[in-house]
C-alpha cells in the first residue's frame, strides 16, 4: 500500500511539476504577449485613458496706441451650432432657433437635414440670445465661444490696424503685417485626469508657456489721431474729394503719429464697406505730387550750387516754352523771381529752369536720395515705391518737369520722410510705425531706436530751405496755415491726374495737398495732407489741405504740452494789452478788416468789399451768410461774384479769386 | 520568534513608514492637484472679468465718444490766444 502511494506520489508529483510548468510557461507567455507583442499598443491605449491633452487656443495679442490704450483686442463671442444627427423634432425646434436667432426657418431646416455632426447656425449671436438659446435646452444645440477681435474706437486708425478673418489670421494692415507676433501658437498641455474626467495637474505646467500671441505697441498718439482723423474727415466731406489722408510725423524720430484715411470704415464689421475702403492710401497710393515736389528739388540744386536763394530766374510772366511744351504758372504776372519768391508763389515756370539746370544723371540721385523711388520700410502693409522713370525713359524735359512734381509719382510716407529731413536739420530718418513688441510675460522682444539712415543735406542749405517754406506760409500760396502762436514753414502742391487710358492729364481733376511743420526753428511736428479730386470749394492744395494741417497743428501742438516761444509770447502780450478781451479775430485782422468788420455789423445782409484781403480774412467776412464758397487761385483777392454792396437775400453761392501781391 | 533578528523589525517599520510617507505625500499632491485646477479656474474668471472692464475703459475712452459728449456740454477747443502763458 505503501508502495503504491510512494509510486503514485511521484506520479502525481510529476504531474503538477508539468502543470505548473505549463502553466508558468503559458503565464511567461502571456507576460511575453503583453510586453513585447502588444507592449507598444497597449501602453499607448492605458496612456489614452488616463492621459489627456488639453488644448489651450492662444489668445491673439492686443495691439496698443504709444500710451498703452488698446486699439485691438479679442473677445470670446458666442456662436449658435448644432448637431444635427442628435437633433429631434427637428420643424419644432427649426421654428424656435429661427426666431431666437434671426436666421431663416429654410435655412435652418437645411442645415439640420444634413448628414453632419456639426454646424454652425449663426457664428456670431449677442449674449442674451446664447442664453435664450441655451435655457431652451434643445437636444443637439451647442453653445460655441470663440475669439473674435474687437476695436473699441471703432473707426480710428482703421487703415493702418486692418482685420482678422473668422478663422483668427490676420487679413489686412498691421493685423496681417504681424500676424506671426499676434497669434501666438497653439501648444497641448499633457495632463492625468480621474474617472470624473476631472483634470489632475501633476506635471507639465511648464508646457503652458509662450502659447499666447505678442502684444504690439505702436508709436500712434491717440489724440493726435482722433484730430488728424476728424479735421480730415471734416474737410474732405465739405471739399468733396474721392479720397484723402494725412501723416503726422515727430521729424526728429521718424515715428508716425498719426495716419488717417478717408473714407474710413469700422473694422468691427469690416465686410459690410467696399474694398477701396480698406486701403491705406497713405503708403500704398502714389500720386503725381505737384508742387510739393520744390523744396526737394530746390535742395538740391542749392546743394549742387546749381542756384542760391537770391539768384534771379525770369518766370516769363506764367508762360515757358521749352522743346515744343509750354509750362504755366496759375498767375501771369510773374516776372524776374528769386528762388526764394519761386517757391514762395510756387511758380512752375521758374522750379522748370532750376529743373534744366541739373544733369539728367544728378537728378535722377538726387531722387534717389530723397527716397523716391525706394520702399520707405515703415512698418506698414503695401508700401509703394513711387515711380521714378529710369534715366533711360526721361524725356529731354523731364528734369524741368519732374522739378515740380510732375512725370514723377510718390507715395505720402516718402513726402513725409524728405519733409522730416527738411524739418530736422538734413537727416533723413527711418519711418516707424511700430514702438515696441512685448511678448505675453512682459520680456519686450523688439523695441524700435531713432534711425539716422543718412544725412542729406547740410545745415546751410537746410536753414535755407526752411526759409523758403517759411515765405510760402507767411505770404504766399499757404497762408491758410497761418498760426498766431507758432511759425509754420509749408509747401503747397496741386498736381494734375493722368487719364490711364489716354495717358494726358484731365483738366479738371487735381491731386490737392499741403505739407508743413512746426514750429520753425525747432520743428516738432511734420504733417502731411493729401486730397484726391476735390470738387467743391477749390482744388488747390493751399485752400483745401492747409486748413486741416493748421487746425491739427493747433490742437496736436496743445495735446503735446508744446507751448510758444518768447516771441509769441510778446505777441500776445501786446495784443492783451490793446484789447482786454483776447478775440482771435482781433489778432488776426488788420487796422483795415476791424473797421471792414464794424462797419459790416451796422450794415448785415449787405455784401461787404473783400478787395485785398487774404483768403482766411475774406471767409470770416463772409461766414455768417452760409455761401457756398468757390476759391480760385491764391494771395489776396481781386475778384468777387457778388458785387461789394449787394443785398445778400437770396444768394447762394460765391466765386472769390485770388493773386499773390505784385 | 527569538531567531527574528533586531534588524529585521527594524526594516519592516521602516518599509511601513516610508510607505505611509509615499501614500500620504501621493494623496496630497492629487488633493493639490485639485486646488490648483480650482484655483485656475477661479483665476480665468478674474483675468476674463479684468480684461472685460480693461476693454470697457478703452470703448468708453474713445476720444470720438469723449468728443460728442463734451460737445453736448458745451466744451470747445480753446480758440488760439485764448491760452495764456503765465511766465514768472
Amino acid at each position: 500500500m505503501i508502495k503504491l502511494w510512494k509510486t503514485t506520489l511521484k506520479l502525481r508529483m510529476l504531474i503538477g511539476f508539468i502543470a505548473v510548468a505549463i502553466f508558468g510557461g503559458l503565464l511567461v507567455i502571456r507576460a511575453f504577449n503583453l510586453q513585447i507583442i502588444e507592449g507598444k499598443r497597449l501602453r499607448m491605449l492605458a496612456r489614452r485613458q488616463f492621459h489627456t491633452e488639453v488644448y489651450f487656443t492662444p489668445k491673439r495679442g492686443n495691439i496698443y496706441s504709444s500710451n498703452g490704450s488698446i486699439l485691438a483686442t479679442s473677445v470670446d463671442i458666442p456662436g449658435v451650432a448644432v448637431d444635427p444627427l442628435m437633433m429631434r423634432h427637428k420643424l419644432k425646434n427649426a421654428e424656435k432657433l429661427s426666431r431666437l436667432t434671426g436666421i431663416s426657418f429654410q435655412k435652418i431646416i437645411r442645415i439640420l437635414n444634413l448628414n453632419i455632426q456639426f454646424a454652425w447656425i449663426k457664428r456670431r449671436v449677442s449674449g442674451s440670445i446664447a442664453k435664450n438659446v441655451e435655457k431652451q435646452g434643445i437636444s443637439g444645440v451647442i453653445i460655441v465661444k470663440q475669439p473674435v477681435r474687437y476695436y473699441p474706437n471703432g473707426s480710428l486708425l482703421a487703415h493702418v490696424l486692418g482685420f482678422v478673418g473668422i478663422n483668427d489670421n490676420g487679413l489686412s494692415g498691421i493685423e496681417y503685417k504681424y500676424n506671426k507676433y499676434l497669434r501666438g501658437s497653439r501648444h497641448a498641455l499633457r495632463v492625468l485626469h480621474d474617472g470624473f474626467g476631472q483634470y489632475i495637474f501633476i506635471k507639465g505646467f511648464g508646457l503652458r508657456k509662450a502659447t499666447h500671441g505678442d502684444n504690439i505697441y505702436l508709436t500712434i498718439n491717440k489724440q493726435l489721431q482722433f484730430v488728424t482723423q476728424y479735421y480730415l474727415d471734416k474737410e474732405a466731406k465739405a471739399a468733396d474729394s474721392r479720397g484723402a489722408f494725412a501723416i503726422l510725423m515727430d521729424p526728429n524720430t521718424g515715428a508716425i503719429l498719426a495716419m488717417a484715411d478717408y473714407p474710413r470704415f469700422n473694422p468691427n464689421y469690416y465686410w459690410k464697406y467696399p474694398a477701396r475702403y480698406w486701403r491705406n492710401r497713405a503708403v500704398t497710393d502714389d500720386f503725381e505730387p505737384g508742387s510739393t515736389m520744390k523744396p526737394f528739388v530746390v535742395s538740391a540744386a542749392l546743394m549742387e550750387g546749381l542756384i542760391k536763394p537770391n539768384t534771379i530766374i525770369n518766370c516769363h510772366h506764367g508762360a515757358y516754352s521749352i522743346d515744343g511744351i509750354t509750362v504755366h504758372d496759375v498767375e501771369n504776372w510773374f516776372g524776374r523771381f528769386s528762388v526764394n519768391q519761386i517757391v514762395e508763389y510756387s511758380s512752375n515756370v521758374g522750379e522748370c529752369q532750376i529743373g534744366m539746370r541739373f544733369k539728367k544723371a544728378e537728378l535722377y540721385r538726387w531722387f534717389g536720395l530723397w527716397g523716391f523711388g525706394h520702399t520707405p520700410h515703415a512698418g506698414l502693409l503695401g508700401e509703394a515705391n513711387g515711380i521714378v522713370r529710369p534715366l533711360n525713359k526721361w524725356s529731354e524735359i523731364g528734369p524741368c518737369e519732374m522739378a515740380f512734381g510732375q512725370g514723377i509719382s510718390v507715395t505720402g510716407l516718402q513726402e513725409i520722410v524728405g519733409l522730416s529731413a527738411i524739418a530736422n536739420g538734413g537727416r533723413i530718418m527711418k519711418p516707424h510705425i511700430i514702438k515696441k513688441i512685448v511678448n505675453p510675460y512682459g520680456k519686450v522682444v523688439y523695441k524700435a531706436k531713432p534711425d539716422v539712415l543718412k544725412r542729406i543735406i547740410t545745415p546751410r542749405v537746410d536753414k535755407e530751405v526752411k526759409y523758403m517754406m517759411r515765405l510760402v506760409v507767411k505770404g504766399g500760396t499757404g497762408q491758410y496755415c497761418k498760426l498766431i502762436d507758432f511759425r509754420v514753414s509749408g509747401k503747397t502742391g496741386t498736381g494734375q491726374i493722368a487719364d490711364p487710358k489716354t495717358g494726358k492729364y484731365y483738366n479738371n481733376l487735381y491731386t490737392a495737398s499741403f505739407m508743413a511743420f512746426v514750429p520753425y526753428r525747432h520743428p516738432k511736428l511734420a504733417m502731411i495732407v493729401v486730397q484726391e479730386k476735390p470738387r467743391k470749394i477749390s482744388y488747390y492744395g493751399g485752400a483745401v489741405s492747409a486748413p486741416v494741417v493748421r487746425e491739427v497743428f493747433k490742437r496736436a501742438l496743445n495735446i503735446l504740452n508744446i507751448y510758444p516761444g518768447e516771441r509769441a509770447y510778446r505777441k500776445q502780450l501786446k495784443s492783451n494789452n490793446s484789447n482786454n478781451n483776447i478775440n482771435i479775430n482781433n489778432i488776426a485782422l488788420t487796422k483795415h478788416n476791424k473797421k471792414k468788420l464794424s462797419v459790416l455789423k451796422d450794415y448785415s445782409g449787405i455784401m461787404p468789399d473783400l478787395t485785398g484781403d487774404t483768403i482766411s480774412v475774406a471767409l470770416k467776412l463772409i461766414r455768417k451768410y452760409n455761401l457756398q464758397i468757390k476759391i480760385k487761385g491764391s494771395g489776396y483777392l481781386y475778384y468777387q461774384s457778388i458785387k461789394p454792396g449787394s443785398n445778400m437775400s437770396g444768394k447762394k453761392n460765391i466765386i472769390l479769386e485770388f493773386k499773390p501781391l505784385t | 520568534m527569538s531567531k527574528i533578528k533586531p534588524y529585521f523589525i527594524v526594516a519592516i517599520i521602516t518599509f511601513t513608514i516610508l510607505g505611509m510617507f509615499y501614500v500620504w505625500t501621493t494623496m496630497e499632491s492629487i488633493k493639490l492637484g485639485y486646488d490648483i485646477n480650482k484655483l485656475n479656474i477661479i483665476k480665468s474668471k478674474i483675468e476674463r472679468k479684468h480684461k472685460e472692464l480693461l476693454i470697457k475703459k478703452a470703448a468708453l475712452s474713445s476720444p470720438s465718444r469723449i468728443y460728442k459728449i463734451a460737445k453736448k456740454m458745451g466744451f470747445i477747443y480753446p480758440k488760439e490766444g485764448e491760452i495764456i502763458m503765465v511766465h514768472d
